[in-house]
């Protein structure tokens, strides 16, 4: 039993001033065994507080993180008998378009056909992806048996296109061998609401 | 067995009467009669008299020759002094530690015999030996910490002897009254008194209505030694024996357990403190030793005197107006009369640790009159600082005692006397006490008085006269100026030593003190609008460094809860951006590292750099940006200069406008490296804001839409393009960034002709941005 932490676009300081109150004093160091963050995260010390909760972190670039900053654009990593993929996904064309996540955790054709950019990229053959981007909280499993998680937007930050303010969420997933029980928790207004969805039987069957 | 046990106290009781009268006939006959005892009392006098003689000579300035000191004259000459009194202290210590020694042994062997004795129960023995292990004590002059290790050896000693005591008058082998005048016929003074407070203690339990007239006798028996030290121990001694007694003196017994009332209990012990307070400023004009050393010693035995005070504050049935009638003005005289700074320091804190913080609420006045009083020299920091603690951590406890606190007026009693205080003290008094008295009281105020701004902007302009009053200018500092005088005009001059007449220096303690001033009520605050309230706090920082202005105004934006909106007036707002003005400007000494970085990054690309991919180092080149030690540190604080923007209070849109101009305004000041990281935001509210006008707008219920109107929305995404085009400069790729969300909301909104260019315009800067960029 693992406790991933999923979380990211938290955009401080330059949409919103910090993490929620209520986030912070859930997100407290020592409970929370791995933290995957989709990115855009845009300031040194927001850094610092998701390595506080656990130093265990894997960060990818965000489209608002600097220029200068040394996270990769996705990554890759196993957790359990579960493999996760981790990317930010402002580099999908379309992006947020169900088809391209989907074939991102897959296979790579449609990125390579839209933008040759990205040829470079292979698939990247995960169990899970964790994106971000949209700043909604959703889950999706896909058709193969596989899960896109995107966690939404820790800070509640607008999204440029539309600049109306988000509710603040992030998803705790507990691993456990091939099941996920995930966790999410959203701010409405004064109260933090927290639902469990379970995932059953994940294994990974996209390469047989 | 009972009516055994009670019947001599009944008849106790029926020759009560005559006894009194007996112990009184005693005294007398004591004083006069009895050779031996005649002879000693003559002895003491007569060296009472020579030392008082000593007093006076040393008062007069003139040297006392003492006949043990026959080497110290002889080597009063030439240059060879201070070789001498070293060899000589040398000498002095190997000689004392071998009497030590010496006495121990005497001592150890003695304690075995006495305790033989007692196992024998032979009294006249058991007296004899408790003589000799008195002698210990009667040992020549010896450094007050060895005395202390004899001291508590025969006190081990006289305990058994005092249980011995009381359980031979326990199975009425003798009386109390036959031991304490059969104790009395001891050859030594010394030994004597010891033993007779023994034995008198147990006379007081046994024949408790006669505790008052043996504590008179013994009290005025122990004047007999008038050797500082040995006088002292002797009253410790005393003090201790009774100290347990009169604690468990209970009420509920009506006073019967001891046969005095507290006042009189009081009494004997103000009578004792006075005495002991006495023989302990006397040990000063000891002058045999230089006055380091005598200072030493003296504070070795500080607790001796303290422990009368600790007695009276616990006695049992201690209230008050006991204490504010009886104890606190007797002590406060005894303190202001002794004209001797260890002491005067030492009990003033002693009589603030002693007794309970309602105590002192009460007589604060009197308390803080006294420590006008006090000579020049006293560290008052320590008197006044140890009280305000206390306060502090008093009214920390519950609501209760807050209102207690403000109900006897603390904090207007401390206003009023603090200056009188601190003008009594005049030039003895540094900087560095006058700022953590300030500092204890500060403390306190916050705790006690929570929403009380005022009386921390008072506190804070106690500490800005000080730092003006104060001579603490260093001889460089001076020399600069006066050197500075010669070619600039005198006003000028005067004006920037009245703005900074001190001159802090890097990490000193006065300087931790003052940042420690600014913070804490920053810390209890955590409000910007509270804070704002304090006039005085802009002056005091300019006090300081720049590092540690910055520094303090970090934290005046780190501490508030939350980024709960609490500005919505421009003048808030300006106010706010004149406290945290070091931040947000930049220094001179600044412009000249940015540009001589600048001229060697155009010849190589800067290391820190030199890890990154070509186009990145090329674009770094236009986003100015100084590799410092504090890099981490600069941005950190400047992101918490951009956070403003999350302070205003969003609630009216039209005012919202014009204080992001004020914002905008200030932080143009500050400079291609601030601007980096402090005008994304500000841009990005501004896109938001447009937004929102625009929608507000469309409403059909809204305000009619007036495009001239200064808050429209046309004008803000005017002013948020005219920010992004001032940060391209700066950073170019969060601008490219920016313009292309700026393009994205502007699309959202359906404005007339001009918003299509207004587009054109987004994505025609940021399409030049790129080409650059790459």
């Amino acid at each position: 039993m693992v406790l991933v932490l999923t979380i990211g676009d938290l955009h401080i300081p330059n949409r919103v001033a910090a993490v929620p109150l209520k986030f912070r004093e859930l997100l407290v160091p020592g409970k929370i065994q791995r933290v995957l963050c989709t990115g855009n995260l845009c300031d040194k010390e927001t850094e610092e507080f998701l390595k506080v909760i656990c130093p265990e972190i894997q960060i990818v670039k965000g489209d608002m993180d600097d220029v200068q900053s040394e996270y990769p654009e996705r990554c890759v990593t196993n957790v359990g008998q579960l493999s996760f993929g981790l990317c930010h996904g402002h580099q999908l064309i379309p992006w947020n378009d169900p088809n391209s996540l989907a074939s991102l955790r897959r296979f790579a054709w449609r990125i390579i056909l839209f933008n040759l950019a990205y040829s470079k990229h292979r698939d990247m053959g995960v169990d899970v992806l964790v994106v971000g981007h949209s700043h909604s909280l959703k889950m999706t499993e896909t058709v193969d048996g596989g899960l896109i998680i995107d966690p939404g937007t820790a800070t509640g930050a607008p999204v440029a296109y539309s600049l109306e303010p988000k509710r603040p969420s992030f998803v705790l997933l507990d691993v456990q061998g091939t099941k996920i029980i995930a966790y999410t928790y959203e701010i409405y207004g004064e109260d933090i609401k927290v639902d469990r969805v379970v995932f059953e039987r994940l294994a990974n069957t996209t390469f047989q | 067995m009972e009516r055994a046990l009670r019947k001599p106290e009944d008849e106790h009781t029926k020759r009560r009467n005559a006894t009194c009268l007996k112990i009184k006939e005693e005294t007398h006959l004591r004083r006069s009669g009895s050779s031996s005892n005649v002879h000693h009392r003559n002895d003491v006098l007569k060296r009472r008299s020579a030392s008082l003689s000593a007093l006076s000579k040393i008062a007069n300035g003139s040297e006392r020759a003492s006949p043990r000191n026959t080497n110290a004259k002889y080597n009063s000459d030439g240059n060879n002094i201070n070789v001498n009194k070293e060899s000589n202290s040398a000498m002095e210590h190997a000689e004392q530690q071998k009497l030590m020694r010496e006495t121990a042994q005497e001592l150890r062997k003695n304690s075995v015999l006495l305790r033989q004795a007692i196992e024998k129960e032979d009294l006249v023995e058991v007296l004899a030996r408790a003589t000799e292990v008195l002698q210990a004590l009667r040992i020549p002059t010896i450094h007050p910490r060895l005395y202390y290790e004899l001291y508590l050896a025969v006190n081990n000693e006289l305990r058994h002897l005092e249980w011995f005591f009381f359980d031979q008058v326990k199975r009425n082998q003798i009386t109390a009254l036959k031991l304490y005048e059969q104790v009395q016929e001891t050859p030594h003074v010394l030994s004597r008194l010891y033993l007779l407070i023994v034995a008198g203690t147990v006379y007081m339990g046994v024949e408790r209505k006669l505790t008052k007239n043996i504590l008179k006798d013994l009290m005025e028996m122990c004047s007999g030694v008038q050797n500082p030290m040995k006088g002292l121990f002797l009253r410790g001694y005393l003090t201790q024996l009774l100290r347990s007694k009169l604690s468990e003196n209970r009420e509920d017994n009506e006073n019967e357990q001891l046969g005095i009332t507290t006042q009189e209990a009081i009494e004997f012990l103000l009578w004792n403190f006075g005495e002991a307070n006495r023989l302990w400023i006397r040990m000063q004009y000891d002058a045999n030793k230089e006055r380091l050393k005598r200072d030493q010693e003296r504070r070795q035995v500080e607790t001796l005197v303290g422990l009368n005070i600790s007695t009276l504050a616990h006695l049992s049935g201690l209230n008050v107006s006991l204490y504010s009638n009886v104890i606190f003005p007797t002590i406060s005289q005894q303190i202001c009369s002794c004209h001797d700074p260890i002491a005067q320091e030492y009990l003033a804190d002693c009589v603030v640790q002693a007794f309970p913080d309602e105590y002192h609420l009460q007589t604060l006045s009197e308390f803080l009159t006294m420590c006008m009083k006090l000579i020049p020299g006293v560290s008052i920091r320590q008197v006044i600082g140890g009280l305000a603690d206390r306060f502090a951590k008093f009214s920390n406890i519950s609501l209760e005692n807050r209102k207690l606190v403000e109900d006897c007026g603390t904090f207007l009693a401390f206003e009023k006397h603090l200056p009188s205080i601190l003008s009594s003290q005049g030039n003895s008094l540094s900087l560095l006490d006058v700022l953590s008295t300030l500092l204890s009281l500060t403390q306190f105020t916050l705790k006690a008085y929570p929403g009380q701004v005022d009386y921390i902007h008072t506190l804070l302009g106690f500490a800005i006269d000080s730092l003006r009053n104060s001579n603490f200018l260093s001889r460089k500092a001076q020399e600069k100026f006066s050197y500075q005088s010669d070619d600039t005009n005198v006003g000028s001059t005067i004006q920037k030593s009245l703005q900074s007449s001190v001159v802090l220096e890097e990490g000193s303690p006065e300087e931790r003190l003052i940042v420690r001033l600014l913070t804490s009520p920053l810390e209890e605050y955590r409000s910007i609008t509270m804070t704002l309230k304090l006039g005085n706090f802009s002056t005091l920082l300019s006090f300081l460094r720049l590092e540690m202005q910055r520094f303090v105004a970090a934290s005046l934006l780190r501490n508030h809860a939350e980024y709960r909106p609490c500005i919505g007036a421009v003048e808030t707002l300006e106010k706010l951006f004149e406290f945290i003005r070091p931040l947000v400007e930049e220094s001179p000494g600044e412009i000249e590292f940015i540009q001589q970085q600048k001229n060697a990054n155009s010849s190589q690309v800067h290391p820190f750099h030199a890890h990154l991919p070509r186009e990145v180092v090329k674009v770094s080149t236009t986003k100015v940006r100084v590799a410092e030690d504090d890099s981490g540190y600069f941005e950190q604080v400047q992101v918490l200069v951009a956070r403003i923007v999350y302070l205003l209070d969003e609630t009216d849109s039209s005012s919202l406008f014009g204080l992001y101009r004020v914002i905008r305004r200030y932080l143009y000041r500050g400079g291609p490296r601030r601007t980096c990281i402090t005008l994304p935001p500000l841009t990005f509210a501004c896109l938001r804001l447009a937004h929102r006008r625009y929608k507000e707008s469309t409403l059909p219920s809204g305000i009619p839409s007036t495009v001239e109107s200064e808050n429209s929305a046309e004008h803000i995404f005017e002013f948020a393009l005219e920010t992004l085009s001032s940060l391209s400069e700066a950073d170019a790729v969060t601008s490219l960034r920016l313009y292309l969300q700026g393009a994205l909301a502007l699309s959202q909104c359906a404005f007339r002709n001009d918003t299509v260019s207004c587009v054109l315009r987004c994505y025609y800067k940021s399409t030049q941005i790129y080409l650059a960029i790459i």
